[in-house]
């Protein structure tokens, strides 16, 4: 069975990643792959968004004669995540209530 | 590698110069870092480079632009981008069909719409001016008659261009329209991106 994770998750999951330390492109899609089914195309468009939203920001390092662009997470990000976060908990309870039918 | 980036490169024209730089400088970096050479190999993990740039392009046309004003011409390159978008995801086909020709019939409407704008205008601006140059000869000739013809000229050519700008108007906001309903079927349609296994 397959259960879609929906947008909004996804961008929680990436703010989540980057809470904790700041990443590359690629590093990030591996990281997100090791939990998450998810196809290494999908992560460039929600990178963007979240940047455009200002959730986050960039910056070059060099490595091996080259750049490396990284991911920070700004403080708009953290609110962001605290909300995502808000919302999960709300309704991962609903649904717990409802699947595991202990309603008594 | 340079081979898919360049094709990369050519399909993201739309793109502005600075959008489409950073889209290129996230995937060459990929590449490096997961050491994919060989344009197989990149195919085999990002797809082909023509399913990737509609990707990456619907994606960029679903999110309003603020510092753009939508223009019908803006308006149709973006409904057309979601077009392509909606037939590179990986979507339920009879339901994504549905919709593809349910926009598509849309678009034909107000093609067809500005189309025949542009024909009634184009004929009301050579009978104004008809009237016009009518009027001027028979000015000399007789004067009542004349100005009567090059008065009637003036009021349909003055007519037109404010028909020009009303069927620009309504155009307009049937192209916004357009675009508002293919983005939340973008939106809806286009399978979510991922899922937990169980």
């Amino acid at each position: 069975m397959k259960l879609p994770i929906s947008a909004e998750l996804l961008d929680g999951c990436v703010l989540a990643l980057l809470a904790q330390q700041d990443y590359y492109g690629y590093a990030l899609t591996q990281q997100l792959q090791t939990t998450l089914p998810i196809s290494e195309s999908t992560l460039y468009p929600v990178l963007r968004r979240l940047k455009k939203q200002n959730c986050l920001e960039t910056y070059d390092q060099p490595f091996n004669g080259r750049n490396r662009r990284y991911y920070r997470l700004t403080l708009d990000g953290t609110q962001r995540l605290a909300e995502i976060r808000q919302e999960w908990a709300t309704y991962k309870q609903a649904l717990d209530w409802l699947l595991e039918g202990n309603h008594d | 590698m340079t081979d898919y980036l360049n094709q990369l490169e050519k399909l993201l024209t739309p793109l502005s110069a600075s959008e489409r730089d950073d889209v290129l400088t996230f995937y060459r970096e990929y590449c490096i870092d997961a050491d994919l050479t060989a344009d197989a190999e990149i195919r085999q993990h990002l797809g082909t480079p023509k399913k990737l740039a509609r990707q990456i392009l619907a994606d960029y046309s679903i999110q309003a632009e603020p510092d753009e004003t939508p223009t019908p011409q803006r308006n149709f390159h973006r409904i057309w981008l979601i077009l392509l978008g909606l037939l590179a995801s990986p979507i339920a086909i009879p339901i994504a069909v549905c919709f593809v020709l349910i926009i598509l019939a849309g678009l034909a409407t107000v093609g067809l719409l500005a189309f025949t704008a542009i024909l009634v205008l184009a004929a009301f601006i050579v009978l104004g001016g008809c009237l016009l140059i009518v009027g001027l000869t028979l000015v000399f000739k007789a004067f009542a008659v004349g100005i009567f013809y090059f008065g009637a000229g003036l009021a349909v050519l003055c007519g037109s261009y404010l028909l020009s700008l009303i069927a620009y108007n309504v155009i307009r906001g049937l192209l916004q329209i357009g675009v508002a309903f293919s983005q939340a079927i973008y939106r809806k349609v286009r399978k979510p991106q991922g899922g937990f296994n169980k």
